[in-house]
């Protein structure tokens, strides 16, 4: 690991504001207006009771996007841009999954080996149309709804 | 040091063609270094490349094309002098205009012996693509000193030829390259192609 990881600076020319996303492309007019990009990134503790395993947890992830992208289309989500993810036990083992598309199951990788009763749950979601508060309501409420465990989410 | 910046939109396959590139280079004898940039607060990516036993250092929170240019400028002088790596290679955020980012790196680190832009496009995704971020797209391409076109298991060869058409229209001198990073198709002659 390379010291000084998760440096935060700012711009240098500080020519341009901020726009969507934190992105600031105004000479380029990156976006249809409406449909700019909008983002949630967020850490999660999650404790399960009693422990469960790898399957357990994909079915009930795979339910939770599918849930989280049929709200945010009903809202006026344009495009999913992407819908990733990764599980990490206390023992490190970890699955990650990622969705680019309104239509499909997330696509997965990795594997727990053994029940879990906790999770830290990485989430980061890029999707287009909607706002980002938005985008927030949904995860919660899709999460909460499609996964049946105690969640401290950290943003 | 010499950097190679592997642009391109959400879900085009920057990480998997970044860690297949990464690999062929590594048991080339090469020394490499990996930047990873995400939009939001946190992310997932960099576990994928440190699972791979690569240096990575990750830019949370903007675009590195604009709002964390000084972070990016200042993890390039930190791996340079940390880590001495033959190639630091790039990942910006999928939202990246990397043409802004080579002005960063142009203006700010000069020393850098030489910089290749590698823009991946969804064949899969071309069309939707065209209708909702065209101008981003393009930006991504112009950009370009080599295009990938990945995902060309997913459609048809007429497709491929299409969008091939298409980015030549945007981009005259960019070499293209038709790959399946899912499957390692074409890889190789895309390596070559870069180094």
């Amino acid at each position: 690991m390379i010291p000084g990881e998760e440096a935060r600076h700012g711009r240098m020319d500080g020519g341009e504001a901020a726009h969507s996303a934190g992105h600031s492309h105004a000479e380029l007019n990156c976006f249809v207006p409406g449909t700019e990009p909008a983002v949630f990134a967020a850490v999660a503790e999650v404790s399960l009771a009693p422990a469960v395993t790898g399957g357990q947890l994909t079915a009930a992830v795979d339910s939770f996007v599918l849930a989280l992208v049929d709200q945010l289309m009903a809202a006026g989500c344009v495009l999913v841009g992407h819908i990733k993810g990764a599980l990490e036990s206390a023992a490190g083992r970890r699955l990650m999954f990622s969705v680019i598309s309104a239509t499909e199951a997330p696509h997965w990788s990795g594997n727990l080996c053994e029940p879990v009763p906790k999770l830290r749950v990485t989430l980061n979601v890029i999707v287009f149309g909607v706002t980002d508060q938005e985008v927030q309501d949904a995860v919660f409420r899709c999460w909460s709804a499609q996964v049946n465990a105690s969640t401290q989410w950290q943003r | 040091m010499k950097l190679l910046c592997i642009a391109g939109f959400l879900g085009s396959g920057k990480t998997t063609v970044l860690l297949e590139l990464a690999r062929t280079m590594t048991q080339s004898g090469l020394q490499l270094a990996i930047v990873e940039n995400e939009i939001g607060d946190v992310g997932v990516d960099g576990g994928y490349v440190r699972e791979a036993g690569l240096p990575v250092q990750e830019l949370f929170g903007g675009c590195i094309c604009c709002t964390l240019q000084t972070g990016l400028v200042e993890t390039l002088r930190a791996l340079e002098l940390q880590y001495a790596p033959d190639w630091v290679v790039v990942e910006p955020t999928g939202l990246a205009a990397p043409g802004d980012l080579m002005k960063t790196v142009r203006t700010y680190m000069p020393q850098i012996a030489r910089s290749r832009v590698l823009t991946l496009v969804d064949a899969g995704r071309w069309e939707m693509l065209q209708q909702v971020v065209e101008p981003l797209i393009t930006a991504q391409l112009e950009a370009a000193d080599v295009v990938a076109v990945n995902k060309i298991d997913q459609v048809d060869e007429g497709v491929v030829d299409h969008i091939e058409e298409a980015v030549r229209r945007i981009n005259a001198t960019a070499a293209i390259r038709r790959v399946s990073a899912a499957s390692g198709s074409g890889l190789g002659d895309l390596q070559g192609c870069l180094l």
